[in-house]
């Protein structure tokens, strides 16, 4: 017979799941440290969408406005990184490391210093398509990994090794993100056109939206929150997804995937009703 | 060369040879050699190698990383800003739907 080389918990549809019952699972200081820093950017950049395709006077504050953006996307990058630690700590079975100041600027300053290429990088990256899998998995992985490497290299280094390991499995899994991202944007715009009908129907609520018909969908600010809404509810499973490939490809290394089952198997055994009575 | 099998440990002649390190070409045995980044060194390449490591922490590293990550930041105010004059470059009627009002209009 020939033998398998699939290992198990890393097939495509096995990571979504886990990623699934991980982000499930996650107690709610996880889930605030991810909001703490997305939900402002997001916030930020719908009011900078509308502010530059309607205001007035947008010309003159574009560059404040790009400063704010800018420093509101590396304070989302560091909340995120800190969201894929605490789940890779959860995925080790141990408890979170204590973030000391040491911790924190070097988390920062990595963040800081890899994450902006992205923006540049990853959009180009889709333009010519072939390489996306590839940069896309590398920015996720520099998150993912959330600044463990003392140096910029180490972390650079760490991040493309694990954007190169198994291909096919990084190819299939955007695929799937791209598609559940897909059918959830099409939510979004449903939930977004019904929401103020649903409001004069039910509470008698009549609001700009409803006044304005099928207008207040076809601008463009629309469309941006749509994509914003997609993003916040898409984005934790796809950090949860790469923190998954990372946490399985360091294991083969560390053997901490092991260590975390043995963990999960000894944790019974020591509440078990034989041991708990026999200390009574 | 002997083969592996005939060699001994440099450190323990007595024992038999689990390993060459690739560093130093020494022999060694399976008590004098470790695994690092993926390959088997002996305990004083290791030492070396740790050593060669910790000198390079040069104070201006420091200065060069916070250089970067300044760098990053420009980057990310440079994106930000270009996406702005991108959204001020198109038109007004695209922005607020008026140029779908007319299509939609014809339509009803």
């Amino acid at each position: 017979m020939k033998p398998s080389n699939r290992e198990p918990g890393q097939g495509v549809i096995e990571v979504v799941e886990e990623a699934v019952h991980l982000l499930r699972g996650a107690p709610l200081q996880l889930h605030a440290a991810y909001a703490a820093g997305t939900l402002p950017f997001v916030l930020a950049f719908l009011y900078f969408w509308a502010d530059m395709s309607r205001g007035a006077f947008a010309r003159q504050h574009a560059a404040l406005g790009a400063a704010g953006m800018g420093l509101l996307f590396l304070w989302m990058k560091c909340w995120q990184a800190v969201f894929a630690a605490a789940l890779r700590s959860r995925m080790a079975g141990h408890a979170a490391a204590r973030w000391t100041i040491r911790s924190v600027a070097r988390l920062t300053l990595t963040q800081m210093a890899l994450q902006p290429s992205g923006l540049f990088a990853v959009p180009l990256a889709l333009a010519l398509l072939l390489p996306f899998p590839w940069v896309y998995s590398f920015y996720q992985n520099l998150t993912a990994a959330g600044g463990e490497e003392g140096d910029l290299g180490g972390a650079c280094k760490t991040a493309a090794f694990q954007a190169n390991l198994r291909p096919g499995q990084c190819f299939l899994l955007l695929c799937i993100l791209l598609l559940f991202a897909f059918l959830v944007w099409i939510n979004t715009v449903v939930a977004m056109a019904m929401l103020p009908s649903l409001l004069r129907m039910l509470f008698g609520v009549d609001t700009a939206f409803t006044q304005a018909g099928i207008h207040s969908v076809l601008n463009s600010t629309y469309l941006a929150c749509s994509f914003a809404l997609t993003y916040i509810f898409v984005d934790p499973l796809v950090k949860t997804v790469f923190v998954l490939r990372c946490f399985y490809a360091q294991s083969v290394r560390s053997g901490d995937d092991l260590k975390a089952e043995l963990v999960r198997l000894r944790a019974p055994s020591l509440n078990s009703p034989a041991l708990l009575a026999s200390r009574q | 060369m002997l083969p592996l099998a005939q060699q001994h440990c440099l450190n323990h002649p007595a024992r038999e040879a689990a390993a060459q390190c690739p560093q130093c070409r020494h022999f060694f045995c399976r008590e004098c050699i470790t695994e690092h980044d993926d390959r088997i060194l002996c305990a004083v390449c290791l030492r070396q190698l740790s050593q060669a490591a910790g000198a390079r922490r040069h104070p201006l590293r420091a200065l060069g990383r916070a250089g970067l990550a300044v760098a990053g930041l420009l980057t990310a105010v440079l994106f930000f800003y270009s996406v702005g004059q991108l959204l001020l470059l198109i038109p007004a009627a695209y922005h607020d739907g008026t140029l779908w009002k007319s299509f939609w209009s014809a339509v009803e």
